[in-house]
Formats: structure tokens, sequence, C-alpha cells
């Protein structure tokens, strides 16, 4: 059987990367697809012309492939959201989600007016921390490389973002009037601080399974 | 080459059964078994196989580990325990459908 060289296959990878294939996991299995359905053809062409099998591979499949990349992306939203609903329904959450709510209600009848307004202006920010913590981790310390899975998780976040704004554009409204409703707050804060929790519970996991599956075995 | 839309609703049943044969598969070697055992008849295209695995992966069914070979990394599949036992659910789920489908195409209407 012919077998492509190091070079073949990051010819391979690149083409991928540069028909916007970003993500790691994907690509590599694409390299690998690609590179074995080449080699089969150089052995039953009996050819040893990489690029002119590799040209002709394209021209016939390359459609497909990328198709094959666009579903994966669906999938991989669709796990997401799936994985971070089975987290937030979970008895671990709804217990902190009930304790926050109560320490959020006790906090609240503590702290002053315009005090309350000057600690929920940070929310929006505190919130986009874990993000920073997270790419923090994968990028740096593990050395991780685009995963699909980690990347798209920052679309949700980048989600929640907008969501803590308009929480914070409501909580404004809602100490300007005259009746405060604390227990609305403090179950809006209970809700946003356990899917904080279950977003870094999912990232984590994330991480942990990239590690393990990706931990190469040769 | 067959008809493909008659084959697609099979095509989970298909890898399934194929896993549960080997011990680990990786995704051209699915495509090429199952061109090796129809004869050429069925040709499962990248876009068909990679979203129908990554769906098994995600639900549990499959396990990967990912290996280097030949100057390149490779993610093998494998059934888990849950894998195991819906396949074999998969399998008797079409051979009711096949049965079901011999009486209804084997039917001698009495006029005839």
């Amino acid at each position: 059987m012919k077998k492509l060289s190091k070079e073949n296959i990051q010819f391979i990878e690149t083409y991928l990367e540069n028909s916007d294939v970003y993500y790691a996991d994907i690509r590599m299995e694409m390299t690998d697809h690609v590179a074995s359905a080449i080699e089969s053809k150089m052995e039953l062409e009996n050819s040893d012309d990489f690029y002119s099998v590799f040209k002709n591979y394209m021209v016939e499949n390359k459609a497909n492939l990328l198709q094959n990349k666009r579903k994966f992306l669906r999938d991989v939203d669709k796990s997401i959201t799936k994985r971070l609903f089975k987290i937030v329904i979970q008895p671990s959450s709804i217990v902190v989600t009930i304790l926050m709510c109560y320490v959020c209600f006790r906090f609240l009848s503590y702290v002053e007016k315009d005090q309350l307004i000057s600690i929920i202006s940070w929310f929006p920010l505190l919130s986009i921390f874990p993000i920073f913590v997270l790419y923090g981790i994968t990028l740096n310390i593990y050395r991780l490389s685009r995963f699909s899975g980690v990347e798209r998780l920052a679309f949700v976040y980048v989600f929640f973002y907008q969501l803590l704004n308009l929480f914070t554009i409501f909580l404004h409204k809602n100490l300007q009037s005259e009746t405060i409703n604390y227990l609305a707050i403090a179950i809006t804060s209970a809700l946003m601080i356990t899917f904080t929790k279950a977003l870094l519970e999912l990232s984590y996991k994330m991480i942990k399974q990239y590690r393990t599956d990706y931990k190469l075995k040769s | 080459m067959a008809n493909t839309k008659l084959y697609k609703g099979s095509l989970v049943t298909i890898i399934l059964k194929l896993l549960k044969e080997s011990d680990k598969m990786y995704g051209y070697e699915i495509t090429q078994k199952v061109k090796t055992l129809t004869n050429g008849e069925l040709n499962i295209t990248e876009g068909a196989l990679y979203p129908a695995l990554h769906k098994l992966e995600s639900e549990g069914l499959l396990d990967v580990e990912v290996k280097k070979v030949d100057n390149r990394l490779r993610k093998y599949y494998k059934l888990t325990e849950k894998g195991n036992k819906e396949t074999a659910h998969k399998l008797q789920e079409l051979q009711d459908y096949i049965k079901t489908m011999q009486a209804l195409v084997n039917l001698k209407l009495s006029f005839e």
C-alpha cells in the first residue's frame, strides 16, 4: 500500500484549513479520510503523483466534505445546548438555584439602593470573566487546538452576556421605580448564577473530554 | 448504484452492525467495508457518514480513541455498552421491517 509523506499530509491539512475547516477535531478526521482515499487511489492507479490524485479527488468530493463540516457544527451546537440543559435541571443545580435565591433575597434587604445599582452594573463584566479563564486554560495551559466544542461554547457565552445586559437594564428600571420587587431580582440573580455554574461545569467537562479523547495512543 | 433514499434510514443500523463485528473502526474503513460487502452497490458518502458517527458519539453509543497512524491522527470508533444494546434493538427493528416489506412485496392478490 502506498503511504503519504508528512509533507503530503500537511498539504491536505492546510488545504482543508484554507477551505474554512477551522476546528482541529473535524479537520483531523477529514485529513485522515482524504489521505486514506488518496492512498487507495494511488495504489489502484499505480501512481506516485500525489498532487494529481489529490486534485482529482477534491474535484469529485469537496462539496461532500464541506457538507460534512456544516452538519458537524450543527450537531455540536445541538449537543452543547442539550448538555447545558441537562446540567441546569440536575438536582445540584436546582439546589444551587434555591440556595442562591435565598441568599440574594437576604442580601438585598441589607444593601442600600445606590449600592445595589453599583453592584449590578458590574454583572456583565463579571460574567465574561469565565470565558477568559476558559480560553486561558485551554489554549495556554493544556495547549489544546481549536476544538469545535470549546469554540462553539464561546457563542453560548456571548449569548449569555447579552442576556445579562438585558437583565441589568431590567434591574436598573426596577430599582428606579417606587416599589422594588426584591423577590423578582433575587430569582433572576439566582438563575443567572445557576447558568454561570452550568456553563463553567460544561466547559470543564468538555476540556476534560477533549484531553482524554485526544490523548494520543501510538 | 443503489437507490440511496431506501438505504438512508438504515445508515445508523449499518454503522452499528459493522462496529459490533469489529473491535474498532475509522470512518474511511467503514465506507470501504460497506462498499466491499455490497459489491460496490452501496456507497456511503462523507457527508452522510460522519454526521451519523458524531450523532451516535454524542448520544453515548460510541466511544472514540485517537491514534497516530501513518503520519496523521486517526479517530477510531467503538461501541459502548449502551451502543451494544442499541445495536441489538436496531437490528431487531430492521429485521421486522424487512419481514413486513417482504410480506407486502410477495403479496399475491386473489384476483390475479
